[in-house]
């Protein structure tokens, strides 16, 4: 019995043995690892993979390795490897709360950038990007990849026409659109409300078209989140709830892919609340994108309204997309760098002028998109115009706990659950025992 | 004899390695976690004591946990016990094609996160759901609610979704459980003129114990830990209304980067799954006993 | 008992029989809708088309190769150390069973977000990481964990009185484990193997931490590639259930395969109680 069961141990226990003697491939090349969500390998022809190969042609001594990994568990993944030693070289990650706190793994790239670019390499970039990538001292932490503006809306212009209505451009023509759409059975203005950051960045437009300074000295603790004008911008969000500019049950759809799709894809709603960076509707690949928005007489706008009926139109928020970072413990810096510094300049030229993924984020690069239709150019010009003249600030909050506090409440208020007033009061509350 | 019973241990030994390797560490270090103040990736870490269970039990979003857990755990147990009970008696008692069925009823355990959320969210969205749609097309415009966006019908949908995925899993275990009871038994209950509902009641039922057990416990546990369905059906929400202790863990170390907090909510959880397992396991062995 | 009443009585039960089946079939109509609605959706705008754009923009046989593998050496692992155990906890006796047996349910009730990190140290520690291995041994002992009780609960309704019959006979403890109760216990063995299948086949949280050579990587994570959740969603939602319907056939498969097994156990079993 013995032998029998000490013969099943050791069977159970072979794989571990085996797994013992993994082979090990020389190396020649220096090794770049890299982690990111995005940009997305979406098959053998991401644009991703055009910029590696043509990065290792000019660095014939650099091996790039890529790693794609979803938005939803990209971070956490990250987490685990950079803090069990085996983290990638060169990693991308979101602006705000996230980069804030993966500080302890972000390479000061100060020094990398001052011998590359030399002492004013700051200039190289738009003043919105660095403030997302510098500490207070002025330091550099990381790479900014790809410019996005928040608080936009989306309107299919033939789908209006249609229903007899023109793009609205201040709250009280979005209320009479929208009863005029529901009226004839459509969607109004749709929003995909179960994503907290995309309430986050509707109601900071909004709040900034109230009082931009309000909002940000809020946030930056100076003033009280009880204040007349953020009080009048939770009204705002909430009254679209109930008064019929949203779609009804709004919270407990998602942007991607409920609410995108229809607008993308189906071409079934007139309007949809999303960010510049769906501008790249213009140059996806797939049928039915291609149908809805480069087809013959297609016409959309991408265009903001005046919230609060007071003659301004609404600024938009502007964040880094993508911030790439180095691992402090990389054994290759220098060839990590000349990868990173090759994505955000030469790479960023392929994703901003080839497919539109963002808007760029060097203050030196053109704009010269390959193949945009007519109507694409007029809505990218928009986007460049208001990202020169009208942003308000910075996208998002920084402060995670903030951030949470700020969604939950407006979530609640999109159900009713509470008042403006009390809304402001739980914000304040959270606000007032973050450490800034 | 004590020689002998030294050797069963040989019996355990394999599994007792894999759980030392791999499940001690785990639970070792989360209740450690629990004890910090820490955003889950930065070196540095500050001992605070007790401070993450304090702030945890003075959180309101952890009585909507605890009473969705309540509600969510004895709903889905008890629907999907009857449930399976009867499609397994039905397998069970030699139907044609009951091999298909079972087979049918089985496959949405394949179903994964990504599936469930993307074809639910099309039948239960307000505006144009298949659903409403077929609720409208029927002149029942009333009954054509906004489903998930209301708190206690997101909570009813979760609920059932989770049956519609896991009664094929309480069906199997009933029908292995039932391919145990011997046909003779039932062939004297035949003898004695039972109906079909008085042997199962007076024969398989009560023959079922352990199965009954297995399925509580399993049940009692898996609702702890639910987490899937939630999470990509409503996300937590509307407003925390579909919060779970496993979305809950899911915010704090993502979202609000509060990993010390976190962990204390894992520590909670694995104390309750204890008590429950540990009471369940009593009455298990007194029955068995007596 | 007269002739007719013999007739009127079958016909009674055949009418009930009718019934059953059409309850049946409306139930699985329910439990399928949703399926159904999921492969109509894969098939939308282009047909079997969505298909062949997931097989050509992956190489799918590798990453089937490595679920295979994965699976397959998950399952005997599975197989071995839980039968064992199993039978152990449930009809030998030895010192603190019954706490050990308590310990070890704590490893079903661990959530996977609270695993990931420290069996990602302990990998690494085994010198595992990036291969093919190291989702093996963790998977295993969730699995194994996972359906203890299960199983234990099934060797508890099979008979002692069959265990000492071998002995009478002169054979030992792992000769009856051998003999008698592991094939009596098919039933429920191949229930839990269903499970640890469906469990390996599916899981890719830990997969994609520990694997990062695209190559190596388990079927279970392409769905991910087509269905990026944020920014720009490249592929169209019926590629990602094309995608994802590739992925899980096998499961389906298995099943019914596994399910016959299950059956077969019901008719060897010749439980004389």
């Amino acid at each position: 019995m013995k032998k029998g069961a000490l013969l099943l141990l050791a069977m159970a226990m072979c794989p571990v043995m085996l797994a013992g003697c993994g082979s090990q491939a020389p190396v020649e090349k220096t090794k770049v690892t890299f982690q990111t969500w995005n940009p997305a390998d979406s098959g053998p022809d991401s644009p991703i993979y055009k910029i590696i190969d043509e990065f290792e042609k000019e660095n014939p001594d650099i091996d790039v390795e890529y790693q794609y990994v979803g938005s939803s568990s990209h971070q956490d993944q990250l987490r685990v490897k950079l803090m069990g030693g085996e983290g990638p070289d060169v990693f991308g990650i979101s602006a705000g709360a996230s980069f804030e706190a993966f500080r302890d793994f972000e390479e000061d790239l100060t020094p990398f950038c001052k011998q590359t670019w030399g002492d004013n390499y700051q200039d190289k970039f738009l003043a919105s990007c660095l403030a997302n990538v510098n500490d207070g001292n002025g330091n550099t932490y990381g790479l900014p990849l790809g410019q996005t503006y928040a608080g936009y809306l989306w309107a299919d212009v033939n789908m209006m026409k249609e229903n007899g209505c023109e793009i609205p451009t201040n709250y009280s023509e979005m209320l009479e659109t929208c009863k005029t759409l529901r009226a004839n059975g459509q969607f109004p203005l749709a929003i995909g409300a179960m994503d907290s950051w995309l309430n986050l960045d509707m109601w900071m437009t909004i709040a900034a078209d109230v009082d931009r300074d309000a909002l940000y000295n809020a946030i930056d603790g100076k003033q009280s989140f009880e204040s007349e004008p953020i009080i009048e911008s939770l009204k705002i969000w909430q009254d679209s709830f109930s008064n019929g500019v949203f779609q009804d049950s709004a919270i407990s759809m998602t942007l991607y892919n409920e609410v995108n799709d229809m607008f993308q894809r189906e071409g079934s709603i007139p309007m949809f609340a999303n960010g510049s960076w769906a501008m790249n509707m213009y140059t996806l690949s797939d049928e039915e994108t291609k149908a809805n928005f480069n087809g013959e007489g297609k016409d959309h706008d991408i265009f903001l309204i005046d919230w609060n009926d007071d003659g301004k139109v609404a600024p938009v928020t502007a964040s880094t997309d993508v911030i790439l970072c180095m691992n402090p413990e990389s054994k290759v810096k220098d060839a990590a760098f000349k990868w990173m510094s090759y994505l955000v300049t030469a790479g960023q030229d392929v994703l901003v002028n080839q497919y539109l993924e963002y808007m760029p984020t060097l203050s030196d690069m053109e704009l010269h998109v390959e193949g945009l239709s007519e109507d694409g150019q007029k809505n990218l010009e928009y986007i460049v115009e208001n990202g020169k003249t009208n942003v308000a600030g910075v996208r998002g909050i920084q402060y995670a706990e903030l951030s949470t506090a700020v969604c939950d409440q407006l979530e609640a208020l999109a159900l009713g659950d509470v008042t403006p007033e009390e809304a402001a009061a739980k914000i304040q509350q959270v606000s007032e025992s973050v450490a800034r | 004899m004590r020689k002998r019973q030294m050797l069963n241990y040989f019996y355990v030994a394999p599994m007792l390695l894999l759980f030392a390797a791999f499940i001690v560490y785990p639970i070792i270090y989360n209740v450690r976690i629990s004890f910090f103040e820490w955003n889950g990736i930065s070196k540095e870490m500050k001992l605070v004591g007790f401070q993450n269970y304090i702030e945890l039990f003075q959180d309101p979003i952890l009585i909507r946990i605890l009473i969705n857990f309540l509600v969510f755990s004895f709903s889905t147990i008890i629907i999907q016990g009857i449930l399976g009970m009867f499609f397994a008696s039905l397998m069970r008692s030699g139907l044609k094609m009951s091999g298909l069925y079972r087979t049918l009823i089985y496959l949405p355990i394949v179903a994964t996160p990504t599936i469930v959320g993307s074809v639910f969210s099309k039948i239960l969205e307000t505006n144009k759901g298949y659903l409403n749609e077929m609720l409208r097309s029927a002149h029942l415009d009333s009954l054509a609610l906004p489903w998930l966006a209301t708190p206690a019908l997101a909570t009813m949908w979760v609920i059932i979704v989770n049956i519609w995925q896991w009664t094929g899993y309480s069906m199997l275990v009933y029908y292995t459980g039932m391919l145990n009871i011997p046909t003779e038994v039932y062939e004297a209950a035949d003898i004695d003129g039972a109906s079909r509902l008085q042997r199962f009641f007076f024969v398989t039922f009560p023959m079922l114990r352990s199965t009954h057990f297995t399925i509580f416990i399993m049940g009692m546990i898996g609702s702890l830990k639910t987490f899937d369905i939630p999470y990509v059906l409503t996300g937590g929400g509307p407003n925390h209304a579909t919060e779970f202790f496993s979305t809950y863990i899911n915010t704090l170390s993502f979202e609000t980067f509060n990993q010390g907090k976190a962990s204390a909510v894992v520590t909670l959880m694995l104390v309750i799954a204890m008590a429950i397992t540990a009471v369940q396991l009593r009455i298990y062995y007194k029955q068995e006993k007596g | 008992m007269a002739p007719v009443r013999v007739e009127m009585k079958r016909k009674q039960k055949h009418n009930k029989d009718l019934v059953i089946h059409i309850l049946c079939i409306i139930a699985c109509l329910i439990f399928m809708y949703p399926l159904i609605v999921m492969f109509r959706k894969s098939l939308s705008v282009n047909g079997f088309k969505n298909y062949s754009v997931v097989f050509n923009s992956m190489t799918l046989h590798k990453n089937f190769f490595n679920s295979c593998f994965i699976v397959g050496s998950v399952l005997l692992i599975v197989f071995v150390v839980l039968s064992l155990s199993a039978f152990a906890f449930s009809k030998l006796e030895f010192p603190g069973k019954h706490i050990l047996y308590y310990v070890l349910l704590m490893g079903m009730m661990m959530p996977t977000a609270a695993l990931v990190f420290p069996v990602f140290m302990t990998v690494k520690q085994f010198g595992m990481l990036g291969s093919r291995f190291s989702v093996v041994l963790p998977y295993a002992a969730l699995s194994t964990c996972f359906n203890l009780m299960m199983l234990k609960n099934y060797f508890d309704t099979l008979p002692d009185a069959l265990m000492e019959a071998t002995y009478i006979d002169g054979g030992s403890n792992f000769k009856s484990f051998i003999y008698v109760m592991l094939p009596l216990a098919k039933p429920g063995l191949a229930f839990t193997l269903i499970q640890t299948f469906l469990l390996s086949w599916n899981e890719l949280q830990l997969a994609m931490t520990f694997i990062t050579d695209k190559a190596k990587l388990p079927l279970s994570v392409i769905p991910i590639y087509f269905s990026a959740k944020t920014g720009s969603a490249q592929f169209p939602v019926q590629v990602i259930f094309a995608a994802l319907i590739i992925c899980l056939a096998p499961i389906a498969i298995f099943y019914v395969f596994a399910s016959r097994f299950m059956v077969e156990g019901m008719t060897a079993g010749a439980v004389k109680g």
